[in-house]
């Protein structure tokens, strides 16, 4: 059916294309700078009224826009702290253009606002832009990072995905949501990240340790969820997005409206909502029982800026049920092993939206105050937030009373104050103090996961680069304390037990980077991060569900300390581009379950499983090379390989992702000026098996790794101007081969295949409501 | 309007720092294991209507990190005889203890007690039969007839299943659902 489509489409462009022959290829970019010391402006909106498309800047400065077609522009340039400002261009071929913006107020031309956000660290680092996004639209956050090289994902079956970056994830990977760490108990591979990617413009991976500006836990690296700038012109603008999926028949649906009032210059507002429901979803030949997902978020942001100093307000909540495969859930070694042979998934299932035990509810509250502002020393940032999640699991039970096995409360508070400071010679930086103040508590009668306790935390750090005319220099140091004060029961009786820990340690960060010549350049980054041991990892005594096993926490387990050593450098001809990092990280004390001996239990003997330490070395190459044929069409190769290896044991280390391999190529083309953008891609990905695993593999694990895997996804869209409103619509088919496969990184690997053939619709709809219409 | 900033700034940050400062007590929530099993009581009775139970005990039951003491009757039978047989299941960690038979027997369409002697016939083996049933008429064998076989050592296991998908089957693997319990006695028949 759906290939019958994707031809219909195709020969719609072309017939279009041949029929009204329009230069529609033009490359165009925009540079925006400030208009006396033509410093780039980051982030800036640039938008065209014509197109009704809004585009962000890097921290450079600059949007490129692929497929413009020839005609007179309308461009409005939007940046907090500087004057609206609106210019008309005519595009007659592939151009570059420069746009200067002014201050708001002229008098303190010596002072102006740097950026909104803090600049991201100079480090290995890819983001997904709205574009991307876009195309990715109502996928979960884990698994619309997958399309950043370097970047896998961890999960049970198709509902639960989170990322996995160069081989590590859950404790080891720092999330923020807005600029705030998400605290969501994301304590295994059954908790996804309580975030919803329709709040963001642009979602950023920064690979590696990179844990001196946004504190403990970035072993593995950060990503950063970022909604967009508030409105800064008058009037009124929104978005409504709309997702279809065929394989477990999932509608979504999010939309946003925002206003910048007239009256009040600098008070804008923007409000968001996403509702999403799916049911159980289907592997080649059969629905999976109980995998049916719903989700209710929302989010308000209220803003008030002048030039020199502003407050923002964020509020947002995530609601999410889910199910998890009834057929996970095994009560013993014996069912465990009896799941793994059955060629069949052992519980039957239909179609449903119905979700039954096993099951999650959870619930992420975010509030968040912003003050800032711009004096001579620098730019002030003062940021309180509060979040709660609240996790409920419905386990399996004899008697269903209606009540969870698991209540998990998680308050956190955190408060940041930084300084961007002004430049001094050739330094530029930032300094600032961090705090965290955390409870953790059951509910009463809860099956024991995680004990109650209590952390407070503090940090400092200071970061500075030096930028001279071809490189720059970059080193940060940062200190942090963390204190955690554990009630645990214990023994026969569940006597509680109160235990507190102290750990403090030092990160940092040493960087060089370089221009040889205008597309060419290269850097090298050193940097030491650290955690603390969670209180999982010390504390657990008891079964993990799901794997059928006993996992035994260690109260002795020191923090882990990483060092990681990444070379990049990235080449940008006329034809092609290259991208090449290397990394290897150290990590010392790395903490992981070595299987121990079994144990005896009503249920029968179960494997039982220790935290301890090691040291670790992960060494990897992430590289991505793109071909630009012409001015339509692209192609994109990448491979990323991680050798991880377990320095004390000289062995490799288990659950490692294995070798990914990806092509894709993209045919682009703006037709007239009714149909613009028209693309059609596909993409190949070849996963390999994992063949570097402990020795011992089979005494703690079984079967082994999944073989490797191939897969097709292919996409096609346009964007339609109705009436000068334009329309973005696409229709992607994610496995298109219906492939069976199993991913190593999967839970359910031990139970069922991954999905099969997912067909999406995706409509896409900005609307804007010019102020020129108001008397 | 500085100054205001500023001021602004100091009172938020004394305010935080104060919030932080206000220490909620941290309870200690009441944390039992909901339906732990610990023991499975086997209690056969012979043709002179005389009880002999047979315990198996793991104190800790489920989901610990130690299993406690381990109590296993070894279930000694005279060869060649007919039983009545009824199956018990415990919580002993509680004082006093729970009977979750109860809680099984009304449940009863949605549990399955499996019971495989090994050898399944000759020299140490029981063979069962008359099993009860649950609602829709399908095994749920909690009480039943055993036959001792011949002179030998064997053992007897009971596995008390949730939601099997097929209550006929023949090995705890057709039938499916998930481990509640699994007693593997020590069979001497002599």
């Amino acid at each position: 059916m759906f290939r019958i489509s994707l031809y219909t489409a195709l020969l719609l462009c072309i017939n279009i294309y041949t029929a009204t022959a329009q230069q529609c290829n033009y490359v165009v970019k925009v540079s925006v700078v400030e208009k006396h010391n033509f410093a780039p402006v980051y982030p800036a909106l640039v938008y065209i009224e014509e197109l009704k498309q809004a585009y962000e800047t890097d921290e450079q400065g600059i949007v490129k826009i692929d497929t413009v077609c020839a005609g007179a522009y309308t461009i409005h340039i939007e940046t907090a702290g500087h004057e609206h400002a609106i210019e008309h261009v005519t595009i007659a071929g592939s151009t570059n253009l420069k746009f200067k913006v002014s201050l708001l107020e002229h008098h303190l031309e010596e002072v102006h606002v740097t950026e909104e956000r803090n600049k991201t660290i100079q480090q290995s680092k890819e983001s997904l832009e709205k574009d991307k996004l876009n195309a990715a639209s109502g996928k979960s956050l884990g698994s619309m990072l997958q399309a950043i090289n370097g970047v896998s994902t961890l999960g049970n079956g198709a509902t639960i995905t989170k990322p996995v970056i160069h081989g590590l994830h859950s404790n080891r990977i720092l999330m923020l949501n807005n600029g705030i760490r998400q605290e969501d108990q994301q304590w295994g591979g059954e908790h996804a990240p309580n975030i919803d990617p329709f709040l963001a413009s642009k979602i950023t991976v920064i690979k590696g340790a990179a844990g001196v500006r946004y504190g403990t836990d970035a072993i593995g690296g950060v990503v950063l969820v970022e909604p967009p700038a508030l409105r800064n012109a008058p009037g009124w603008d929104g978005e409504l997005n709309l997702a279809a999926f065929s394989n477990n028949r999932m509608g979504v649906g999010s939309g946003m409206v925002q206003h910048a009032f007239k009256k009040v210059p600098g008070l804008a507002f923007r409000l968001q909502g996403t509702f999403k429901q799916g049911g159980n979803y289907r592997i080649p030949g059969y629905w999976v029982a109980n995998t049916g997902v719903k989700e209710t978020n929302y989010s308000a942001t209220l803003g008030y800026r002048r030039a020199h100093y502003g407050a923002e307000l964020f509020f947002s909540s995530f609601d999410t049920d889910l199910g998890l495969y009834r057929g996970s859930h095994t009560g013993n070694q014996k069912d465990l092993l009896n799941a793994i042979n059955s060629d069949v998934p052992l519980i039957p299932a239909e179609f449903t939206y119905d979700i039954a035990r096993p099951r999650q509810h959870v619930e992420h509250k975010l509030a968040k105050a912003r003050l800032y502002a711009d004096t001579r020393v620098g730019m002030f940032n003062l940021v309180y937030a509060y979040q709660k999640n609240y996790r409920q699991e419905y386990d399996v039970v004899r008697v269903d009373k209606g009540n969870a096995q698991l209540n998990l409360t998680l308050n956190t508070q955190t408060l940041n104050l930084n300084l961007d400071h002004k430049k001094i010679g050739k330094f530029e930086g930032q300094a600032g103090i961090d705090g965290i103040s955390q409870q953790n508590y059951l509910g009463n009668g809860d099956r024991i996961f995680i004990p109650n306790f209590r952390s407070l935390g503090g940090g400092a750090y200071l970061i500075e680069r030096y930028k001279a005319k071809d490189y720059s220099i970059e080193g940060g140091l940062r200190y942090d304390h963390r204190y955690y004060d554990v009630y645990n029961p214990e023994g026969n009786n569940q006597q509680v037990v109160n235990y507190k820990y102290n750990f403090s340690s030092l990160s940092g960060t040493l960087g060089f980077k370089q221009q040889l010549t205008d597309n060419w350049d290269w850097s090298l980054t050193l940097s030491r991060a650290w955690r603390a041991p969670q209180a999982s990892e010390m504390f657990s005594a008891g079964l993990h569900q799901g794997a059928a096993r006993i996992e035994l926490g260690n109260k002795t387990l020191a923090p882990e300390t990483s060092w990681s050593l990444n070379a990049e450098t990235k080449y940008t001809a006329k034809k092609w581009a290259a991208e090449l990092s290397v990394y290897s990280q150290y990590i010392n004390n790395y903490i992981y379950l070595q299987p121990g001996t079994d144990i005896l239990t009503i249920r029968g003997y179960f494997k039982r499983f220790n935290y301890t330490q090691t040291d670790a070395l992960l060494s990897g190459t992430d590289a991505t090379l793109t071909y630009q044929w012409n001015n339509n069409l692209q192609s994109t190769a990448k491979a990323s390989l991680l050798y991880a290896r377990d320095l004390t044991n000289n062995d490799w280390l288990i659950l490692m992702t294995p070798n990914r391999f990806s092509l894709g190529t993209k045919y682009t083309h703006s037709i007239s000026k009714t149909l613009t953008d028209c693309f059609i891609g596909i993409d190949a990905r070849y996963v390999t098996e994992q063949k570097r695993i402990p020795r011992n593999f089979d005494s703690i694990d079984y079967p082994r790794p999944p073989a490797e895997y191939f897969l097709l996804d292919a996409s096609i869209g346009t964007t339609i101007h109705l009436n000068k409103q334009p329309v973005h619509i696409s229709l992607s088919v994610d496995n298109m081969l219906n492939a069976k496969y199993r991913d190593y990184l999967d839970a359910f690997r031990y139970f069922i295949d991954q999905p099969g053939t997912n067909v999406v619709l995706r409509l896409n709809i900005p609307f804007q409501i010019q102020k020129t219409e108001t008397k | 309007m500085k100054k205001v900033i500023y001021s602004i700034f100091a009172i938020a940050a004394l305010a935080i720092s104060f919030a932080s400062c206000e220490k909620d007590p941290v309870t200690e929530p009441d944390v039992t294991e909901e339906e732990l099993i610990t023991t499975v009581r086997l209690i056969v009775t012979d043709s002179n209507n005389v009880e002999h139970p047979f315990v198996y005990k793991i104190e800790n039951g489920f989901g610990s990190a130690t299993q406690g003491t381990v109590t296993i009757d070894t279930v000694k039978l005279m060869l060649g005889k007919m039983f009545t047989y009824r199956i018990e299941v415990l919580n002993e960690s509680v004082s006093p203890a729970e009977d979750i038979t109860a809680e099984v027997l009304s449940e009863k369409d949605a549990h399955l007690f499996f019971l495989a002697s090994s050898p399944s016939s000759g020299a140490g083996s029981i063979t069962m039969s008359n099993g009860s049933k649950d609602n829709q008429n399908l095994p749920f064998n909690q009480t039943g007839t055993m036959s001792s076989g011949l002179a030998g050592s064997g053992t007897l296991t009971i596995t008390l299943l949730h939601e099997p998908t097929d209550k006929n089957g023949n090995s705890t693997a057709a039938t499916g659902g998930e481990t509640d319990a699994e007693a593997v006695f020590p069979v001497l028949i002599q």
